[in-house]
């Protein structure tokens, strides 16, 4: 009795403060992935590279478009390690919460 | 070595051996249909090695045949033995081993179900992996099943065995539990308390790993693996890496071998303070779960912060790791420290606390002739008198350089797999320490873009136990990958181990036994 | 000094809405439909000291008929898409549905199969997805609080939604056009 009452005071309390104080992935975490729109070429590397095949590139318009969508993404950052010109990251960002799927999708387009 | 139980095998059966190839450490065999039933009862009697695997291929477009291979680990020689048998389209059925070799039992009925190969003579011919509303005739592992195939559901009728007596009734559990646990049947048949009769019915979890595997390209099939069984990802990533990297000879790099073998450590240092946190729930002792479940929570936090994922996923890579740790030496070494400083006191605190001790001991047996019977492996084997390790036994990557003990307790009760699970913490964080300490210098992975076809087993030892993959590559891709997690070996032992039990202690001896659903279902 | 002042005023703000949103009670059944377990190690997570979301009158419940809400994994496999649909009808309503991980959300890396259907929603109405593989406990958390919000949204209407301002990202929209 006495000893778990050493044992917890020495504890002491351990549980987080989130969601009241923003917890931040640490560095290297693998969380939302994010394109950027004048680095891609368009060139496909990601669309054959991802595992769950969640990336893909149609034209629409006459404009080329590039679409994640994040929603059965397995942030394994396969897309990140192909891209030859860097255009795709895996941000620290993993509050991606969503009331519906299109919140769930990033895209890029250019005018052919 | 090896080869004097291949000389064995030769001089008893050589006229109806028909072909052997050697490649590393694995004999090929093939052998005539009709004599396998009494080789393996030789190989396995005489012998006395363990059947670790059976699996089928479906080789009709190269070789016109199925083929059933059966896969004997030889521990003392690093070696394994695969002994394979043709099976022709027109006439699908094999005789079965299981009436000679209990452990056989789960892998013929699986073939049954996906292969659509019989296996006569088998005392249970019920289906496993498939349930009563799935049409007759559908085999997905075939090549000519088309993976999107939906097949339409049927009437039918599963019959669980009955026990009949004045005063015996049936508790129906699951598949939907209520702790937060995934799927899976159990029926018990009671008489009072006591456990008298326990069928599991599981593959609930079946989503056709082994079919999304083929075809798949190398670099997608390891997040395939890591995905068989979420909490021993790195085990299974690194078995497969392991397989594949053997079919194309590929030596990683010294460093990515000792970072495979700290991120596999962490992952048994973080599922066995899972286990032991869940048997202090399972007895109702909240302190002491509070305890080692702040103490996992340490190292997941740590796991995330080391390769940014909590369960360690998105390391392995064919040809090496695609990170590296050694930046982070000093932050490992510090926070596994603390964890084992705090664990070691927290055990020797639940230790001393007769209710939990008491609770525990000679709960949920298995006998060692059961766990021999049945196959059992990891630490449940361990704990039931069974010295197998696949680290010692079968060395990966770089635990040869490494000084470790595997620890060995002969009781079989949930007591005994408990400290065996303890005993291994604090050998795993050991062999961290060690691995950090002598972390070479150089590249941490090889670039492959071409994988030569062939075949090759990759296995490792996860925190339930021996994880096996058999991999055949084609054309770059996977034709084949046969996935064996531990917990396929060890369910069925659940049904020895809860007899004579009272159902409040199922909990226990299931989580003492700490088997993966999805492992096993795929 | 300010900085952390602002924090812990904006902090002491959520923690009200917090307690007004769940009153205090929220009782989650969490259903693994097929998952790899990764999802059940991170639910499980949830209860432990560090996490605790005992705190916000959240309890995992053992009963769908103790449920307010759904918390499913996987990508709902053929042999658990009839038990799935059972504990959707056991629960009594109003009742949300949150799908956990890549896999219940989409399929994931399994995608569809002869043995999965891809996805929580084509078999039971999701209220919330939340995408991660599997996601941190934090990510649950926060999913947690929006499929509440939805909730209460449900009942009455709410203009703002809440979490905005409060240092904590919400969910993105369609961005980076150009």
């Amino acid at each position: 009795m006495l000893d778990i009452l050493k044992k917890t005071l020495k504890t002491g309390s351990q549980t987080t403060k989130y969601p009241q104080i923003p917890d931040f992935a640490p560095a290297g975490f693998r969380g939302k992935p994010e394109l950027f729109a004048d680095r891609c070429t368009y060139c496909g590397e990601c669309v054959t590279a991802c595992p769950p095949g969640v990336i893909c590139l149609s034209e629409k318009n006459g404009d080329k478009v590039l679409t994640l969508s994040y929603c059965g993404c397995i942030f394994c950052g396969r897309c990140e390690e192909v891209c030859p010109y860097g255009a795709i990251k895996l941000t620290e960002e993993y509050e991606l919460a969503s009331k519906t799927k299109d919140d769930l999708i990033t895209s890029i387009r250019r005018k052919l | 070595m090896k080869t004097e139980y291949i000389d064995a095998i030769k001089k008893e059966f050589g006229n109806s051996i028909l072909k052997e190839s050697v490649s590393d450490n694995e004999t090929y065999l093939t052998i005539k249909k009709e004599t396998i039933v009494k080789l393996c009862d030789y190989i396995y009697s005489h012998l006395d090695l363990p059947l670790v695997l059976v699996f089928a291929t479906d080789e009709r477009k190269t070789d016109g045949v199925f083929k059933i291979h059966y896969v004997f680990s030889i521990d003392k020689d690093d070696a394994f033995i695969i002994l394979n048998i043709n099976i022709d389209e027109k006439t699908p059925v094999f005789n079965s081993i299981t009436p000679k070799i209990a452990a056989a039992n789960w892998y013929e009925r699986e073939i049954q179900d996906m292969f659509g190969l019989r296996p006569a003579g088998h005392p249970d011919p019920r289906r496993l992996v498939h349930f009563e509303d799935m049409p007759a005739g559908v085999y997905p592992l075939r090549k000519d099943f088309d993976i999107r195939t939906k097949p339409p559901r049927v009437e039918g009728e599963y019959v669980y065995r009955r026990v009949e007596g004045e005063g015996v009734y049936e508790i129906p559990v699951g598949p939907v539990h209520a702790g937060v646990i995934e799927p899976g049947h159990f029926r018990f048949s009671v008489a009072g308390e006591p456990i008298i009769n326990l069928e599991i019915r599981h593959f609930y979890t079946h989503k056709g790993v082994e079919k999304l595997f083929e075809n798949m390209s190398m670099d997608k099939a390891v997040f395939l693996a890591e995905r068989v069984s979420g909490d021993n990802s790195v085990a299974h990533a690194v078995a497969f890496c392991q397989a594949v990297e053997n079919i194309a000879g590929i030596d990683i790099p010294p460093r990515a071998k000792h970072i495979r073998t700290i991120l596999l450590e962490l992952e048994r240092v973080y599922n066995h303070l899972g286990d032991i946190a869940g048997i202090a729930t399972d007895v109702a002792f909240a302190m002491g779960a509070a305890h080692a479940n702040k103490l996992k929570e340490e190292v997941l936090q740590l796991n995330e912060k080391v390769t940014g994922s909590r369960l360690l996923r998105g390391m392995n890579a064919i040809g090496g790791v695609r990170r590296d740790i050694g930046d982070k030496k000093e932050g490992i070494l510090l926070e596994l420290s603390d964890v084992q400083h705090d664990f070691r006191e927290l055990i020797e605190y639940l230790m001393s606390i007769p209710s939990l001790v008491d609770r525990i001991e000679t709960t949920g047996r298995i006998y060692n002739d059961t766990a021999k019977g049945l196959h059992v492996v990891g630490p449940a084997a361990r704990a039931s008198g069974i010295d197998r390790d696949m680290r010692r036994d079968h060395p990966y990557a770089s635990y040869r350089d490494f000084n470790f003990k595997v620890p060995l307790h002969k009781a079989g009760d949930v007591l005994a797999r408990t400290v065996v699970r303890a005993d291994e913490v604090c050998e795993s964080i050991g062999i961290i320490e060690q691995a950090l300490w002598s972390l070479p210098e150089g590249d941490i992975r090889i670039k492959s873009s071409q994988i030569p076809d062939g075949f090759s087993l990759g296995y490792t030892e996860a925190p339930r136990g021996e994880t096996l993959y058999w991999v055949m590559t084609e054309n770059n891709r996977i034709k084949r990958c046969k996935v064996r997690d531990p917990s396929f070996c060890n369910w069925l032992a659940i049904e020895y181990a809860v007899l004579d039990n009272i159902v409040p202690d199922f909990p226990i001896i299931n989580k003492s036994l700490s088997l993966s659903y999805s492992g096993n279902d795929m | 000094m300010t900085v952390e002042y602002e924090i812990e005023i904006m902090g002491q703000r959520l923690n009200e809405r917090i307690k007004k949103i769940f009153g205090r009670s929220l009782h989650i059944r969490e259903v693994d439909a097929g998952s790899c377990n990764a999802c059940e190690v991170e639910a499980t997570a949830l209860s432990n000291p560090i996490y605790d979301i005992e705190r916000f009158g959240i309890h995992i419940v053992a009963s769908p008929r103790h449920a307010d809400m759904l918390l499913v994994t996987g990508p709902v496999t053929r042999n658990m898409e009839l038990a799935l649909l059972k504990t959707y009808n056991a629960t009594p309503s109003p009742k949300l549905v949150a799908a956990m991980g890549s896999c219940a959300c989409n399929g994931g890396i399994f995608g569809e199969t002869y043995a999965t259907g891809g996805g929580v929603d084509r078999y039971i109405p999701v209220d919330v997805y939340i995408p991660g593989c599997p996601p941190r406990p934090q990510a649950v958390i926060f999913g947690i609080m929006v499929a509440v919000d939805k909730l209460s949204q449900k009942k009455t209407p709410y203009s703002e939604t809440p979490y905005l301002n409060t240092g904590i990202k919400g969910t993105t929209r369609l961005e980076h056009e150009i």
